[in-house]
């Protein structure tokens, strides 16, 4: 187990190391033994193999923008990405301690190295393609806002028209990168860009990501590389169920637990039976730590992880991490910090 | 299907619509622009909604049928699945068509319903050089003839649009598996805001939390 502990130090080791966190063997074994004895060893093989797939470190996080503007320069047929580089324009809508704002400037910090360029040099000959970068889009709800906000705004220029109107009559592309999408929060903001802007302007916005979350549970097979469980049927997970406070609307209960046999073939865990296991001890743990919290004021949160409030279900279990931060779409026994709890990725530097 | 009434159109006196690209192209199941989202899924055109219908027991082949870009290309590979069609496709078929255009107004009501309007009273008919049975034919002595199976629905929905409120949902239709990716297809709503929940503010309490 020591042998795996330190394989996932190696992987996980940038997170939050530039706030003074070392994650070393001692600290995953202090996460891992919370859980029962029989399933340490099996919890910390599997979450290797899905670190492996899943952990985005500041390197990997980098590459991965990258080899996005390779792509962008192909599709939108520039000549290299110095040039597509030359006219692009980067939203930058959120504050100063959020996600958007700390990748622009992952990006802006390694510019040179990279492309020989600096900052400057970006959107030096135009702004005709307009980028919307983060490194994830889970629910949708950031990206519409973020979306709509800009998309409401008047263009500078002498035309003084607004970006949706000037997206509709292509004197601009609209790119949206995330390092990870999920296809359910995605379908979601395509949908809601279509109703607040119209066809004309949804059309318009081109999507892009490294790593897609395929959990959107009315699509077409879906690979549920996320945590999704089966209805274990015990009275432990289906008291805490009934218990959901989702407020008026009570959304999408039908679709809380897996059907048994999706997805059609396992890709993500080591095999149809350990995703079972794995799941279900993310599950039961969550609901174990949430059961000891008095009263839960945020009603988003759910043993896998936040999702929209007004969804009768078990949390998005999103299972992508990153060097900066962890998303609170994922499970709880990842990031709960209170009432004793000790979480593999802490969100706050205690170092 | 239901016996249907062959009609004779007088040409110059009925809205006609043919092509996508011409007067009242936007009435026809091709029209591009007009976007469903039935179940979460985003369909491009009214006409790959209806034919991803006639397979509710094949997913394969309802992807295959809504993955296209092109309207036509969707309606060629379900040509292609004839045989696998729903044995009850004719008896249900009209049914499926009006549900459809019923999705494609409450969620493009302002354009939708600006084309149904503007064809003023005049009988609607699709023009056909061969389906007698959806559309209408040239007679040759300015008349349309057909049971224009289509247009009549466009009117009913026209009377609606003049006649009622602007509705928001539609309710799954009431026949056997009427499945979408071997899911139940459920009320098709214009949820214009409780996708995201959106004004509801709470997560942002949790700040140091929120990270999407």
């Amino acid at each position: 187990m020591k042998n795996t502990a330190e394989n996932i130090v190696q992987i996980i080791k940038d997170y939050h190391a530039k706030d003074g966190l070392r994650i070393d063997t001692d600290h995953v074994i202090k996460w891992v033994s919370q859980f029962d004895e029989a399933d340490q060893s099996f919890l910390l093989d599997e979450l290797l193999h899905i670190l492996k797939q899943t952990y985005f470190s500041e390197q990997r996080t980098l590459d991965s923008i990258f080899t996005f503007f390779t792509r962008l320069t192909k599709d939108l047929k520039y000549k290299s990405p110095v040039a597509l580089l030359s006219n692009v324009y980067f939203i930058s809508s959120q504050e100063k301690e959020k996600s958007q704002t700390e990748i622009l400037n992952l990006l802006y910090a390694n510019l040179y190295q990279k492309y020989g360029i600096d900052k400057k040099y970006i959107g030096s000959q135009s702004k005709k393609v307009v980028i919307y970068l983060d490194d994830v889009l889970a629910t949708g709800k950031t990206t519409f806002r973020d979306l709509k906000k800009f998309l409401e705004n008047k263009s500078k220029d002498d035309t003084n028209t607004l970006y949706a109107d000037l997206l509709k009559t292509a004197k601009f592309d609209l790119v949206v990168y995330t390092v990870c999408r999920h296809s359910w929060g995605g379908a979601n903001v395509d949908f809601r860009i279509k109703q607040a802007f119209g066809e004309p302007v949804r059309k318009r916005i081109k999507y892009y990501c490294t790593f897609e979350v395929e959990n959107h549970v009315t699509a077409y097979n879906q690979k549920y590389n996320c945590v999704y469980p089966v209805n274990p049927n015990s009275d432990f997970v289906n008291e805490y169920f009934e218990r959901i406070d989702t407020g008026k609307h009570s959304k999408h209960e039908k679709y809380a637990f897996r059907k048994n046999h999706l997805p059609k073939q396992e890709t993500f865990f080591t095999s149809p039976a350990n995703r079972i296991r794995y799941e279900n001890i993310l599950l039961l743990k969550g609901i174990e730590i949430l059961n000891k919290v008095d009263t839960l004021n945020v009603k988003s949160i759910r043993p896998l992880g936040y999702t929209v409030k007004s969804h009768k279900t078990l949390g998005l279990g999103t299972q992508f991490f990153t060097w900066r931060n962890i998303p609170n779409n994922t499970p709880l026994v990842f990031w709960w910090e209170n009432r004793g709890w000790h979480p593999l990725f802490p969100v706050k530097n205690r170092g | 299907m239901e016996k249907v009434k062959v009609q004779t159109y007088n040409k110059n006196e009925a809205a006609i619509f043919r092509s996508t690209k011409a007067t009242f192209g936007g009435l026809s199941n091709m029209a591009s622009g007009f976007t469903i989202f039935v179940n979460g899924v985003m369909i491009l055109s009214s006409e790959a909604l209806y034919q991803a219908l006639k397979f509710t027991s094949y997913p394969d082949i309802q992807h295959k049928i809504i993955s296209q870009k092109s309207p036509m290309t969707a309606k060629m590979i379900s040509r292609k699945h004839n045989d696998l069609v729903r044995p009850d496709w004719n008896d249900i078929r009209i049914d499926v068509m009006r549900w459809c255009l019923m999705v494609k107004l409450s969620q493009n009501w302002d354009l939708f319903s600006e084309v149904l309007n503007s064809t003023g009273d005049a009988p609607i008919v699709e023009y056909s050089t061969k389906d007698k049975v959806w559309a209408a034919i040239d007679k040759g002595n300015g008349t349309l003839e057909g049971a224009n199976v289509l247009g009549r629905l466009l009117m009913e929905l026209r009377h609606i649009v003049k006649t009622k409120d602007r509705f928001e949902c539609v309710r799954p239709l009431d026949i056997p598996d009427f499945l979408l990716y071997e899911n139940e297809i459920e009320w098709v709503c214009d949820e214009t805001n409780d996708i995201f929940d959106l004004g509801e503010e709470e997560a942002e309490e949790h700040r140091h939390l929120a990270f999407a």
